[in-house]
């Protein structure tokens, strides 16, 4: 180095190299919103003096279930009329302000950033673009959205994203708007829709990486809660869960009131997080623990990984009576080992996977003894641990399954690998009938 | 009957606040974690300086939230912390990234960088220097930004600031020429 360097410029260039190796803010920034959270509820009087000290976290947990319902409620009400969509503000692309969704139970549980009713592709009772293809599914009683890509409706080349829905359970659909943004796992954009979720007929979810839609009349106009990447979320039971920076947060359904789950300090997840009944399970980051809730996502308690080693967990699956199904994969094999808990993740048993190559196969369960996983031979179910794997649906098509779940003990669905077919059985799988897009 | 009234002016007042906090740790903690690291020179230490910093401040938030700029009340805060820290002695303890190099330039190797060098130095110098340094050159502050954070006079911040680029000016050119071969 020569004599006459300028140190101001090297020290310069110095901080600014080694700020970009700071730790990662979003995540942390939420575990001191929960931190913070947390401290308030300690130290906020919550009643008279002459309570006693216990009384006080469990009046507040009932003040704020009752203030959520309360709230709930009357959103609810005051959204059970309004089903029209702003046409002049979609066609044109003008953006149309809605109101920011109201302040819920958790002291944070409003969101930093108003919604906005986002211009949409696509009119609602709009036809079936040919060639749909089926990216994800998700239904609700009889109702049933389709995400995927098709055909573009306005006659231009190419694929355009679209959103089916259909009131029959499955047998007729109709395209709906869709949010503005790529459709697909991989789409490779700054934001795009990959999968999507509804509580019930009119709330729901479009997500993905760099994108949370949130819709309450059905899909027909979609609101942009512009909150960062969403790379799972699930919904039951008046609560929402998503994956976000490696953070599970928690919502009221239908709120833009986000907060971090009380997991264990500093936990770090990733996706999925897999929900069915009152249950809910998420794994650490790391793969080494397995986070389980009893009561939609309230509390959450620790238990160790059933892998061997633990960090070979790579997914998870809840059955449709709450089980948990956990996937172990090794590098060095290509079957992976399923382990099933029916006890919320205190103990499992081990499920022989079906030989040949199914790592990444979709996995679903019933319950913890009839376990189904969709390979390129078909899809297989097993009622014995493993030992034995009978197809179940003879169907063969290119690839595993792109979708395969059971919403109940009974009824359940799978989409094929070239996402051009629904299979629905009603009779906890030993049956199956098609509806293909063509 | 136990439900709490949700129109409660109190409970919005602490609403209010708490959501602004939020909103405020989200949009500021990026540039807040970059100043740590740079201060404390590890990822955990950084981390843990940030979010000390944010739960000491939550309880007294409506005093931050009424500063004319909230910003440099919640950076003069991190800084005091990050040096009350340093002054105790359990502070040596912490656990860092990795092991740092000995500055004798023994250990150097001239495949080490003008930056790296500078970056290695400065964990040597003492404490207010380095924050001192770290507000001027990387965060731009202006002489009386830092003299607020660091709680001193004008005077006193050129000094720090002079002081640390001549030290290091001196040791990276005694490094330098150490391992030139």
């Amino acid at each position: 180095m020569s004599d006459d360097f300028d140190i101001e410029d090297v020290l310069r260039a110095s901080l600014a190299e080694h700020a970009r190796q700071a730790p990662q803010a979003a995540p942390l920034a939420e575990r001191i919103i929960a931190e913070a959270d947390h401290l308030d509820w300690v130290r906020e009087p919550r009643g008279p003096r002459r309570w006693r000290g216990w009384m006080l976290p469990a009046v507040a947990a009932a003040s704020v279930v009752a203030v959520v319902a309360t709230i709930v409620g009357l959103v609810q009400l005051k959204h059970s009329g309004k089903h029209s969509t702003d046409a002049g503000a979609q066609q044109s692309g003008r953006r149309s302000s809605s109101s920011a969704p109201a302040a819920s139970g958790s002291l944070f549980a409003t969101s930093a950033s108003p919604t906005e009713t986002v211009p949409t592709v696509g009119k609602p009772g709009g036809a079936v673009p040919d060639r749909f293809r089926v990216v994800d599914l998700t239904f609700v009683g009889s109702h049933a959205w389709a995400l995927g890509q098709g055909d573009c409706l306005d006659g231009s080349s190419g694929t355009c994203p679209a959103v089916l829905r259909s009131d029959d359970d499955g047998k007729d659909w109709k395209s709906t708007p869709t949010p503005p943004v790529p459709v697909g796992e991989g789409c490779g954009e700054a934001a795009c829709v990959t999968h999507l979720r509804f509580a019930d007929a009119n709330t729901g979810y479009a997500f993905g990486p760099g994108a949370l839609y949130t819709t309450q009349d059905g899909g027909q106009s979609w609101s942009d809660v512009s909150q960062g990447d969403t790379t799972s979320l699930e919904v039951a039971n008046g609560t929402a869960l998503r994956v976000t920076a490696d953070q599970l947060q928690i919502s009221p359904v239908g709120k833009d009131s986000w907060k971090a789950a009380t997991l264990p300090t500093r936990a770090t997840v990733r996706a999925p997080v897999v929900r069915a009944l009152s249950r809910a399970y998420v794994s650490a980051a790391d793969g080494n623990t397995v986070y389980a809730s009893t009561d939609n996502g309230a509390d959450w308690t620790a238990r160790p990984s059933p892998c061997s080693p633990a960090g070979s967990l790579s997914s998870m699956t809840a059955a449709a009576d709450g089980s948990l199904v956990v996937t172990c994969t090794t590098s060095a094999s290509k079957t992976p080992t399923l382990m099933v808990s029916g006890n919320d993740g205190v103990s499992f048993s081990s499920v022989a996977a079906p030989s040949g190559d199914v790592v990444g196969s979709p996995v679903a369960a019933t319950d913890s003894s009839t376990v189904f996983c969709s390979t390129p031979n078909g899809l297989l179910r097993t009622t014995d641990g493993g030992q034995d794997w009978q197809p179940v649906s003879g169907n063969k098509t290119s690839g595993v399954a792109v979708f395969l779940g059971f919403e109940g003990p009974t009824t359940g669905r799978w989409v094929s690998g070239d996402g051009s077919t629904i299979y629905t059985t009603t009779d906890g799988g030993d049956h199956w009938s098609p509806h293909t897009f063509t | 009957m136990l439900l709490r009234d949700s129109a409660d002016p109190a409970r919005e007042e602490c609403m209010d606040r708490n959501v602004a906090f939020a909103q405020f740790v989200r949009e500021q903690t990026a540039t807040l974690v970059r100043s740590a690291y740079l201060l404390t020179g590890n990822s955990v230490a950084a981390e843990d300086l940030v979010q000390d910093t944010f739960v000491r401040l939550f309880p007294k938030w409506d005093r931050v939230q009424a500063a004319d700029v909230p910003m440099a009340y919640v950076r003069r805060s991190m800084v005091n912390g990050f040096l009350n820290q340093r002054r105790r002695p359990s502070s040596r303890e912490l656990v860092i990234d990795e092991v740092p190099e000995r500055i004798d330039g023994r250990d150097i190797g001239v495949e080490v960088t003008n930056r790296d060098l500078v970056w290695r130095l400065l964990t040597t110098l003492p404490d207010r220097q380095r924050a001192a340094l770290v507000m001027r050159f990387f965060e731009d502050l202006a002489d009386e930004q830092i003299a607020e954070s660091l709680g001193c006079r004008l005077g006193t911040v050129r000094s720090l600031i002079s002081r640390g680029l001549a030290a290091l000016r001196e040791q990276t050119l005694r490094e330098s020429a150490v391992n030139r071969p």
